[in-house]
């Protein structure tokens, strides 16, 4: 008596799978390239997205503070204003867990370099102090004395200016003393000069923007944030962590709308490529499939192998954009170092399982199509 | 149900459109076929011969009547069970090879032998012997393209056989082919009906099958007719001295006015290219 067939694909069918994809090698590179294409450039959105939002928060990272405090209600630096009265540093040095409390003060504001103007994050800091101040040095002094800027080397060479040259904040003329490293992103730069011209420019004496508290010994920056809001009046204290990650969840929210788009455009064009690929091998080789079917191939067979094709085109195309993005990485670092390009594991991960998910929406309409097939085409000459 | 036929067919009728454009491809066709048989169906083009076959092989519903393989009543068998039973139980031969064009030829022959549960395991030993048998183990690696049509239909015929089924169905295997590779293979076919004991049911219009048939079925208009020996008219193919029969043959040319008749597409595009030639090679009896 006869006995169900096997519902997985099988050997038989894999090997039919791969075998006509490898017969047709011009088709496969076309599709495997288009699919590649695409992916590539999502991931490239994502990594310039991702790149961005890291180049954000670079100096919230490397601020060397366990603790930000900040005016009471705020939570970012990014997109927001906090004044608080230097007489909490006072409050915060008397505090016993606290080591150091350094005063920062900071707006977002041009940077005028010739005809030019710059959206920069300008940070006043105090003549030598490090923290708060640059942290990674290209050339020149580290800390801007009053009449003095350290800027960016990446802004310093697209408006070709050096040190000695001078540049505008607002209205105040300063001389650049210092070119930092890792501080300029397609969003933003990031200036220093001095805590006096800072409070001058703001127009805002004998107050502080921040706070980068530093805590003793053995302190731990859950314990000391807490305790700071406990113990000074009006202000808010976070650990660098949580201002980290509340700045960076703040700046993915500005892009994510946009970036959203721009990837779903970039999977629907993936989604099209290996749909029409499959679709069209499907309808070229519709005999050949009415063969097998008359061989007693069964249509979830069949089914199986057309989806396991568009799996095998996706997850290559994913395979190569990933190569193009970690091979074009450093070329695209050296032609625009001001797009910071970050790719992160959890996109790397999103893009397998992303393809995937395209393999499965572009095998549809050919699983349908073969399964429409007549096994009694094989008969017609 | 005679205990002896492994296939049968009752009141088996096939309609094409409905209404006024309704045509009776198959018009109510009995028969029955015994173990080890070898029958052609015959009979004028358009007659519904390839109907009745794919019928036959479950490729085909039947619009009413009932078809039994080996026992089983395979008209009211479910769609995913019909598989199981081609793959089992039934050997397709075809007109046009029909090999998978990215498998070689040894993968074409075993996959089928994939399709059924436990059919892989001896299968690539079984598969090597029939290459052997049919003189094709040097061109087990060779992709169909690569292959004459003689070579393609002997992977075909292998192909058809790797799962040891009953029942053999052919459609003109040898109507591709030249003469004497078409021989070959009719020979093929009569040893797989006489030494091995299956059945093998052909669509033809090749006369040369008729010696080795036991069975001719006359199918015209789709109903089985008795023959009309009177209907037939036999001339030689100009291209390879075949008996042709005029009444029935698929493949034809006009050239000066004149009418020829071939065995095959071969000889009909061998004629096409060179009629001068082969009028004068048949004029001399060469």
């Amino acid at each position: 008596m006869w006995t169900l067939p096997r519902c997985s694909s099988g050997s038989p069918m894999m090997r039919l799978a791969f075998k006509n994809l490898l017969h047709e090698p011009v088709r496969l590179l076309i599709s495997t390239g288009g699919v590649a294409a695409a992916l590539f450039l999502v991931l490239l959105l994502e990594g310039v997205f991702e790149g961005t939002s890291q180049q954000l928060v670079t100096y919230l990272e490397k601020s060397d503070a366990d603790v930000w405090v900040m005016q009471k209600g705020v939570s970012n630096m990014h997109m927001a204003t906090s004044v608080l009265p230097m007489r909490v540093q006072e409050s915060l040095a008397a505090m016993p867990e606290v080591q150091s409390a350094t005063p920062i003060l900071y707006a977002s504001l041009p940077v005028q370099i010739q005809d030019r103007r710059w959206l920069s994050y300008v940070v006043g800091v105090r003549p030598g102090e490090k923290r708060g101040g640059p942290w990674a040095m290209a050339e020149g002094a580290t800390s801007p004395k009053p009449g003095e800027a350290v800027v960016s080397n990446v802004m310093a060479k697209k408006a070709g200016v050096g040190l000695g040259d001078s540049v505008h904040i607002l209205s105040r003329e300063v001389k650049v003393v210092g070119l930092s490293q890792e501080t300029f992103s397609m969003a933003n730069s990031i200036t220093f000069v001095s805590y006096s011209d800072m409070e001058d420019i703001l127009a805002t004496p004998a107050a502080a923007s921040y706070f980068l508290v530093k805590a003793r010994p053995g302190v731990l920056p859950d314990v000391l944030s807490e305790r700071v809001r406990q113990a000074v009046p009006g202000v808010n204290a976070m650990t660098r962590e949580q201002f980290v990650a509340s700045d960076r969840t703040m700046a993915q929210q500005m892009g994510t709308d946009l970036i959203s788009v721009m990837t779903a455009i970039g999977y629907m064009v993936g989604v099209a490529i290996i749909g029409l690929t499959i679709y069209t091998a499907t309808v070229s080789r519709a005999r050949e499939y009415g063969v097998v079917k008359a061989l007693g191939t069964r249509n979830s067979q069949l089914m199986a192998l057309v989806a396991l094709q568009a799996l095998a085109i996706s997850v290559l195309g994913s395979l190569v954009a990933t190569a193009l993005a970690y091979l074009t990485s450093p070329m695209l670092k050296v032609l625009v170092p001001e797009i910071p390009l970050v790719y992160s594991m959890a996109s790397l991960i999103r893009l397998v399982l992303i393809a995937i998910a395209i393999a499965a929406l572009a095998s549809l309409l050919p699983a349908y199509r073969v399964a429409r097939v007549e096994p009694a085409i094989v008969f017609k000459e | 149900m005679n205990e002896k036929s492994l296939v049968s067919a009752a009141d088996l009728t096939k309609v094409y459109g409905s209404g006024s454009s309704a045509v009776r491809a198959v018009d109510n066709v009995t028969m029955k076929v015994s173990s080890g048989e070898l029958v052609l169906i015959m009979g004028p083009s358009g007659s519904g011969k390839t109907t009745l076959l794919s019928m036959l092989g479950g490729l085909l519903k039947p619009t009413s009547g009932h078809i039994f393989i080996n026992g089983v009543e395979i008209t009211t068998l479910s769609e995913s069970l019909l598989p199981d039973v081609r793959a089992r139980e039934i050997g397709f031969i075809f007109q046009a090879f029909n090999l998978l064009s990215s498998l070689n030829a040894e993968e074409n022959v075993l996959f089928p032998a994939g399709l059924v549960s436990g059919g892989s395991r001896k299968a690539r030993q079984r598969g090597l012997d029939l290459l052997e048998r049919l003189g094709l183990s040097h061109r087990k690696h060779f992709l169909p393209k690569n292959l004459s049509g003689g070579e393609k239909q002997r992977v075909a015929i292998a192909r058809a056989l790797i799962n040891n089924p009953k029942l053999i169905l052919a459609d003109e295997p040898t109507g591709n082919l030249d003469s004497r590779t078409g021989h070959e293979v009719m020979m093929i076919l009569h040893d797989i009906a006489r030494e091995e004991g299956r059945t093998v049911i052909i669509v033809t219009h090749d006369p040369r099958l008729e010696d080795v048939a036991d069975r001719i079925l006359w199918l015209e208009d789709g109903r089985l007719t008795n023959r009309k020996e009177e209907a037939h008219l036999w001339v030689r193919d100009p291209v390879c001295g075949m008996r042709v029969d005029q009444w029935t043959a698929t493949y034809l040319a006009t050239w000066q006015g004149a009418r020829y008749f071939f065995c095959s597409q071969r000889c009909l595009e061998r004629f096409q290219a060179q009629p001068a030639q082969y009028l004068k090679q048949a004029a001399s009896g060469q």
